[in-house]
């Protein structure tokens, strides 16, 4: 068990997402930076998709009620146990008793805290994802407060203590012009410099860039997360985590699965530069990163 | 209606089957019945189909099955066009309105027509379930008589209460949960459209039939 004593300005629990419910309007949810969820769960031994905790915009400190291994990743953040600094993507023992403090995200948008177990709360339409403009999943709908206390479920016994250089290398958001890959639908007049607007939350990031685009109402067709929406003003969307699951806006490409974290952990101001990909590259892209998170968790088990 | 769906890539997880890009009955019955053949099919790695007016959203986990295979799976699915009218309208949902709807006044006056000939045209209706959207549960049925037609509010509220019944345009619709909106409110429902602790969270599916009562 976990409890918070000061609550980050944005924290709610996340997994891989709802799957199954996407007829009745149910978004996907799930965490922002999917890579981080599943390397920190494959460091601790939890299935990749068990539910960790997200952050951003400010920190927060909690205690730990019972000992717990837990590992952080996602941005940068300066973490410390009793006010020893701590590094990230790493796993660590925190004692009954012990606080652990998280400054604000830096380099990036979100931050995660995954426990070994996975944090338990109820599972809500197959998921422990929080959607908070449906007031369900994670903690009652909504986001965590201060005195929260936070359920933990039951550890794997494990070895690895840290993610090698390299993947963390790879797995560190970083600024300047990222390169993000998508799969146009028609022609494209994407494959340029775009700025992620202030626009941009947990539904979709606002692109801006001159010349506009051209855009423009359609009859609803369904939708998903890395969707790049074009409507009538010209000013593209990528949807995210909490996107709808049908839109009214012409559909003009949709942004990789593995590169969707990329623009999550992506800081207003920053550039991105779309690039055009195919499903069948993106698809083989998704299976490599799948093999990686496997070889993670086999290490880190005992 | 007789051309070939296209087949077309969402990005790697999803694809979109489109049939057209009108809002009609005929094209929306064939959605729902093209969406129940893909959906008896019991593809393995098919997560989600969501049936939107004209097209159909095939989502799918790419660790099972890759695009080619799944829309080489699909092709032959779609080449039947037959639409049995039987099961198109297969669920009729009755839901018992009070018309006190804070916009009904402004409603009559902007359609010319006295509160009491709006309710009766509202629901004398048999509305069909077009899509569901916009928020989990929210189901927007159609359509609306030509005579109830009005656009969205100059002004969206920021918080419609739950079990709102609204109209705009050629549509009506109930708000499922507190969320802002931009329909004229002319009635009430204490059904609960959507609730994340039942088994089936949204009463309504794409496909079924309202009939409203009072």
């Amino acid at each position: 068990v976990i409890r918070f004593v000061r609550a980050p300005a944005y924290a709610t629990i996340q997994d891989a997402g709802r799957r199954g419910h996407l007829a009745y309007g149910v978004p996907r949810s799930g965490v922002m930076d999917a890579a981080a969820l599943h390397t920190l769960n494959a460091l601790l031994g939890n299935d990749a998709g068990a539910a960790a905790i997200e952050i951003a915009l400010t920190g927060g400190e909690m205690v730990f009620e019972n000992p717990h291994t837990f590992a952080i990743g996602g941005a940068n953040a300066s973490i410390a146990l009793d006010g020893n600094p701590l590094e990230s993507w790493s796993a660590h023992r925190g004692a009954a008793g012990q606080t652990l403090s998280i400054g604000a995200p830096t380099g990036g948008r979100f931050v995660y805290i995954a426990v070994a177990g996975g944090i338990d709360c109820p599972v809500v339409m197959g998921s422990r994802s929080t959607y908070l403009p449906g007031e369900f999943g994670g903690l009652g709908g909504r986001r965590i407060k201060a005195g929260d206390v936070i359920s933990i479920g039951n550890a794997a016994r494990r070895r690895r203590h840290h993610v090698s250089d390299p993947l963390q290398d790879d797995l560190r958001p970083k600024l300047g012009e990222r390169i993000v890959r998508f799969i146009a639908r028609g022609e494209s007049t994407l494959e340029r410099s775009w700025r992620i607007s202030v626009a941009s939350d947990r539904t979709g990031y606002r692109l801006e860039s001159e010349p506009r685009e051209t855009g423009a109402s359609i009859v609803s067709e369904p939708i998903c997360p890395g969707v790049i929406q074009l409507p009538p003003g010209g000013e593209p969307i990528i949807l995210m985590a909490d996107a709808p699951t049908i839109g009214g806006y012409r559909i003009a490409g949709t942004v990789i699965s593995a590169d969707l974290r990329i623009v999550a952990q992506c800081p207003p101001g920053e550039e991105i530069i779309l690039e055009k990909s195919t499903v069948a590259r993106a698809q083989s892209e998704l299976a490599r990163s799948s093999e990686v998170f496997s070889r993670v968790r086999e290490w880190s088990l005992a | 209606l007789n051309q070939r769906p296209s087949i077309r890539p969402l990005g790697d997880s999803a694809m979109t089957i489109t049939f057209g890009d009108t809002i009609t009955e005929e094209l929306a019955d064939l959605v729902v019945a093209q969406s129940r053949r893909i959906s008896g099919a019991g593809i393995r790695g098919v997560t989600d189909i969501v049936s939107s007016y004209a097209s159909i959203g095939v989502h799918y986990d790419p660790d099972a099955i890759a695009y080619d295979e799944l829309q080489a799976r699909l092709a032959p699915l779609l080449e039947d066009p037959s639409v049995n009218t039987d099961d198109a309208g297969s669920r009729v949902h009755h839901i018992r309105v009070r018309y006190d709807g804070e916009d009904l006044d402004e409603v009559a006056r902007r359609t010319q027509l006295t509160t009491a000939e709006v309710v009766s045209i509202h629901i004398a209706a048999l509305y069909r379930v077009f899509v569901i959207g916009f928020v989990p549960g929210f189901a927007y049925l159609g359509p609306l008589d030509a005579r109830l037609a009005l656009p969205r509010r100059d002004s969206p509220r920021k918080r419609v209460p739950p079990g709102s019944v609204a109209i705009a345009e050629r549509q009506t619709g109930i708000y499922p949960s507190a969320t802002p909106g931009g329909w004229h409110i002319i009635g009430s429902t204490t059904e609960r459209m959507f609730d994340p602790s039942r088994l089936e969270p949204s009463l309504l599916s794409v496909g079924d039939r309202v009939k409203f009562e009072s």
